[in-house]
């Protein structure tokens, strides 16, 4: 996607949406669709920058004085054997309580992604990234070690926005509260807010 | 954004400097990232209203809500899944709290505190609290605030959006936590007697009627003692869910979350918003 803006002559890509999808001939397939844009006059860009921020938000954003870097990846997989413990913990009749070891391989899972998303920006050279999507998906498994046993695996996957500043723009003007006289309009707030 | 706007900005050559500060990225900056899943609306709002996001906090807990078994014929609540749901929510955003804490924040705002089902196995749920830590700068709330931690020392958390959370800040009020109660109740069986004289009859079923405000009662008084605690003036942004969860259609679960506010200042003016009515469809 990047190397179809490069040869467009674009600076980089907005509205970024990555899919992944299984794929009929067998597989798995990586889809990244966005819109290329360019700033007029200014010198090309070595590698374009991408963003999965829509028109009204890249927009919003350059005029606060932020530009998007490119788009970060945080993913980590984690699996963890069903111990007697955490089997105990589980069964039916068990009580009310927190299962130590699902617990654990969630958190650790998850902080590993974070890191990686982290270590992703600072290839960057990002100051910031804003997340638009985290995902937890968890799948058992038969244990190929112990008859009977199981384990679980953990995929999680962090999408955001690297972003930087730049320093010409002043300070941008204050926003402007407003109050929305249309019935629709403040009955569709009304439903959200009740989500 | 207006012609006017964007002329101006091609004249400041804003787009042009973006591109060259672009250009000059190297890796491997030096000092902290923050990380953030507030959307651009409310991270713009957060720094106007004078804090600066630190970084993405969360904490979860796994937890296994088994069964209690109710009374057929009687209403009542279920005290050790009450105490449970409580706990489990707790656990979650106490941790999220800690991360808040060793990043030296005064708050967390945006937060999200879900239940989810994983394919753990039955009965076991993920509660998760996640939220943005922030820090106050010099100037925020008007200046001359000088602790915007609560009263128990943590940072406050609030599930205000940045929106929410702007408005709040300018109107002369700072969060002090996120307050809830919950209740899991049973509701009794009708009898076999009384749904046979119901039959073709349009009737109010008094025993359920009663037992949703005692439920709905227990999880909103549960929520105020919590404010009370932390010496709120009020709270706002109340919510008032039902979940059955995975127990069936007598048992359910009554959950009232909300953010403590406490004053900032005597007067609580704000400039009247504008009033806008779409021209559009």
């Amino acid at each position: 996607m990047l190397a179809e803006c490069a040869e467009l002559g674009g600076h980089g890509i907005v509205g970024v949406s990555l899919s992944i999808g299984s794929f009929p001939a067998g597989g798995l397939e990586f889809k990244a669709i966005g819109t290329a844009v360019r700033a007029p006059g200014a010198p090309s860009l070595r590698e374009p920058f991408s963003s999965h921020l829509s028109g009204q938000e890249f927009a919003k954003l350059i005029h606060a004085g932020w530009v998007p870097a490119g788009l970060a990846l945080g993913i980590s997989v984690g699996a963890r054997h069903d111990d007697w413990l955490t089997v105990g913990q589980t069964r039916w009749g068990a009580g009310n309580a927190e299962v130590v070891g699902y617990t654990e391989l969630v958190n650790d899972s998850r902080h590993d992604a974070r890191q990686q998303l982290e270590k992703d920006v600072r290839r960057m050279g990002g100051e910031g990234v804003v997340v638009s999507r985290m995902d937890m998906r968890v799948h058992e498994r038969e244990c190929p070690m112990q008859e009977h046993g199981k384990d679980h695996i953990v995929e999680v996957t962090i999408v955001g926005t690297a972003t930087v500043r730049f320093a010409s723009v002043a300070k941008p003007p204050p926003p402007l509260a407003i109050l929305s006289l249309d019935p629709q309009r403040r009955q569709a707030a009304r439903v959200r807010l009740g989500r | 954004m207006t012609d006017q706007q964007s002329t101006e900005l091609s004249v400041e050559g804003v787009p042009q400097d973006a591109i060259r500060r672009l250009a000059e990225l190297r890796p491997g900056r030096p000092g902290a990232i923050f990380t953030s899943d507030l959307s651009v609306n409310e991270f713009l709002l957060v720094r106007e209203a004078g804090f600066r996001p630190l970084g993405l906090v969360l904490g979860s807990s796994i937890y296994h809500v088994g069964l209690q078994i109710g009374r057929w014929g009687k209403n009542q609540e279920l005290d050790v899944l009450s105490q449970a749901m409580y706990h489990a929510r707790e656990l979650a955003m106490t941790r999220m709290e800690a991360e808040a804490d060793a990043l030296g924040a005064d708050g967390i705002v945006g937060v999200r505190l879900d239940v989810e089902l994983k394919e753990f196995g039955n009965d076991i749920a993920e509660f998760i609290a996640v939220g943005t830590a922030v820090k106050a700068e010099p100037g925020a709330g008007g200046g001359g605030v000088a602790e915007w931690r609560n009263n128990k020392k943590q940072p406050f958390t609030s599930d205000l959006s940045g929106q929410d959370f702007w408005t709040l800040i300018r109107a002369g009020y700072a969060p002090l936590g996120m307050v809830m109660g919950s209740c899991v109740y049973h509701i009794a069986h009708q009898r076999l007697g009384g749904k046979i004289s119901n039959i073709g009859r349009n009737v109010e079923l008094e025993q359920f009627t009663q037992a949703l405000y005692d439920a709905r009662e227990l999880a909103m008084s549960r929520m105020q003692a919590e404010a009370e605690e932390l010496h709120a003036e009020g709270i706002v942004g109340v919510q008032l869910r039902q979940h059955s969860h995975t127990w069936g259609s007598h048992t359910t679960e009554f959950f009232a979350i909300g953010t403590a506010v406490r004053p900032l200042r005597e007067d609580h003016v704000i400039e009247r918003p504008t009033m806008v009515l779409s021209l559009d469809g």
